[in-house]
């Protein structure tokens, strides 16, 4: 049954990729699941030093792209589903196109970003060696329900599972008081020493993320001090940190898709403000994103305030006009003229300011595919 | 012109979409115009605590997920229920928002049949029918009862029109009794029931209302118009709320 599996999905991936229908990052999966439902049991899809699932509201691809990055670094065969397809059927394309047909060759790790909501599903089905939950907070509410509900979900299916270790921020009092199964080792990301951090690294992206990564390399017997040699020269995963060279203008591009991303990167802006001349702010309520934008005032004005003074602000996007409000109220000064619904009419008038060289550019997901799509042309890798 | 005190019932655990903004908005467009204000934060606990509690003339309390309503239920029965009652009867201004709301009304009945008692303020009472009925999310708009759009002070203080809009999103659908007054009448969405057209309610000066956005940020209109009832004033300053007005415009095409 798999062989078959994977003989149809190759094919198919091979024809997403021949006709340029995208980056095959979940219809193989979609298609895989309907032939063969229980794909994620079969030991045959299996890598063979184990699974590591990487779940939570914020910093997963980053997270995920860390272990990845350094495990390849040390030499291993690694699978992961970069293009931050995270439901079942892009874990499932992902360790379907890391399976050799025809090879003896295995692969030796399987690193997967996890949506919050399919992971308790994927834990239930799968044999997994260790998870990382980052955190949880209010992400696209008006799709997904209540926090508490995603909380006791990933208590149950921990609980049943046999995962050899969790690693998890017990500075968050939710996962303080979360109950797990007794064989697994617990670690705490805050255990990892900021020592050893070099800070090239801390000021291009989340501690939490870093922290997380060494964290759970240590559980693969990856001492932390050889892990940040081989993060040296770790490259931004899409949209996170990614800088991108459009019309002699950098754009540094940093997802602000809920209370907490948007927050976190303005912190991090902050530390190397100095650097920009202007922020933009996308703001979209299409479906990835969530309808509701209520979410932006969830953010303290203050961190707003103090980011956007004495910087050029630019605002775009389908809810342009809420995100212009928000930033009013948070006594941010915007020139009428450097707000628009059209992120192209935008881009144009930043481009044409010789003032403006480097942009700090706040969009939520959809707002990021567009905008990446629109510079570089294409929406994911 | 006097001082606005705003009293923020259970900032912390009621905090659930943005719904501190209201408070944001109102303050900003206190400070827009000179007018002191100020936020007097009210806890769970005693309110023997809090000295200035009859100071108070505007009253704002949200809502949260789950875990957060069941932390304060007990406080807010018990310990909030004769401040809320004599705050409302006695004509105060005052908003509550989605969870605040539900248990300002008679009763609230979970999907599992089990019947949670409210402060009996408002004349409603709202039934989570679980998965027989599906949420009612989304953007919302509707019109403004008699009771705010023929007051004067409405008149005086309404910029846009007589309108308002949002997104809504909630489980439990709100039933008012005969008699009670709706605060507002669907255009589009759902409002308390997504059956009898009614939006909220309105009882004195006290709002009760499925409008999240938040209701005041998306609704400049309602925001100086509880803060001129609050300071029991005619009229308030202009702004300059070029942005605002054109969010306003936008939402009304919003699907």
């Amino acid at each position: 049954m798999l062989i078959l599996t994977l003989l149809i999905t190759r094919f198919l991936r091979f024809f997403i990729k021949l006709f340029g229908l995208g980056s095959g990052g979940t219809w193989p999966g979609h298609l895989a699941l309907k032939i063969y439902p229980g794909i994620l049991s079969d030991p045959g899809i299996a890598p063979s030093l184990g699974t590591l699932l990487i779940s939570g509201t914020n910093g997963k691809t980053t997270t995920t792209k860390m272990l990845h990055h350094v495990l390849q670094r040390r030499g291993f065969l690694v699978i992961t589903n970069s293009s931050g397809a995270n439901l079942t059927n892009g874990l499932v394309s992902a360790l379907l196109q890391g399976t050799p047909i025809f090879s003896k060759r295995r692969a030796d790790y399987a690193v997967l970003e996890v949506d919050e909501f399919s992971l308790p599903s994927v834990l239930n089905q799968m044999r997994v060696k260790g998870v990382v939950l980052l955190n949880l907070s209010r992400d696209q509410l008006d799709r997904y329900g209540e926090t508490d509900l995603i909380l006791s979900r990933w208590e149950e299916s921990l609980k049943e599972s046999n995962v050899s270790f969790v690693v998890l921020d017990k500075s968050f009092d939710y996962f303080r008081n979360m109950f797990f199964p007794a064989g697994a080792e617990i670690l705490d990301v805050e255990s990892i020493s900021e020592k050893l951090l070099q800070a090239d690294l801390t000021s291009k992206f989340h501690i939490k993320n870093i922290k997380a990564a060494l964290a759970t390399l240590s559980f693969l017997e990856i001492p932390a001090e050889d892990a940040v040699l081989a993060l040296s020269d770790f490259q931004a995963a899409y949209g996170r940190g990614e800088i991108i060279n459009s019309g002699g203008v950098n754009f540094h591009l940093f997802l602000a898709k809920n209370p907490a991303s948007l927050t976190t990167n303005l912190k991090v802006f902050e530390k190397r403000k100095s650097e920009f001349d202007a922020l933009l702010f996308i703001l979209n309520d299409n479906i990835p994103d969530g309808r509701d934008v209520s979410w932006i005032y969830d953010v303290d004005p203050s961190v707003i305030f103090s980011a956007c003074k004495d910087k050029e602000i630019y605002v775009s996007g389908g809810r342009v006009y809420d995100m212009a409000v928000r930033l009013d109220y948070a006594e941010v000064f915007i020139p009428e003229e450097n707000v628009s619904a059209s992120v192209q009419s935008i881009t144009n008038l930043i481009k044409r300011k010789s003032s403006v060289k480097n942009v700090a550019v706040f969009p939520n997901y959809s707002a990021m595919l567009d905008f990446r799509n629109m510079l570089v042309g294409r929406k994911i890798l | 012109m006097s001082k606005l005190l705003i009293g923020y019932l259970y900032k912390e655990d009621l905090n659930l979409y943005g719904d501190n903004g209201n408070v944001e908005v109102l303050t900003a467009r206190c400070f827009g115009r000179s007018i002191e204000c100020e936020v007097l934060l009210i806890d769970k606990g005693k309110l023997t605590s809090h000295n200035r509690l009859s100071e108070i003339n505007l009253l704002f309390m949200g809502g949260g997920p789950d875990s957060s309503q069941k932390s304060i239920y007990g406080d807010f029965l018990e310990e909030k229920k004769p401040f809320l009652l004599d705050y409302v009867t006695s004509g105060k201004t005052g908003l509550f928002v989605c969870g605040s709301y539900q248990l300002m009304g008679d009763y609230y009945r979970a999907s599992d049949g089990e019947e949670l008692k409210g402060l009996g303020i408002f004349k409603a009472h709202t039934i989570h029918f679980g998965k027989n009925k599906p949420r009612c999310i989304g953007n919302v708009r509707a019109t403004l009862t008699g009771k705010i759009s023929s007051d004067p002070v409405f008149k005086n203080v309404n910029f846009l029109e007589d309108r308002i809009v949002g997104f809504e999103n909630h489980g439990g659908r709100t039933y008012l009794d005969p008699g009670a007054e709706p605060f507002a009448r669907v255009t589009y969405g759902h409002g308390n029931n997504s059956e009898d057209g009614s939006e909220g309610i309105i009882l004195g000066n006290c709002i009760g209302t499925y409008f999240h956005g938040p209701i005041l940020a998306k609704n400049p209109h309602l925001a100086d118009y509880l803060i001129a009832k609050a300071l029991n004033v005619q009229e308030l300053p202009k702004l300059n709320d070029g942005f605002i007005t054109a969010s306003y415009a936008a939402s009304k095409k919003l699907r």
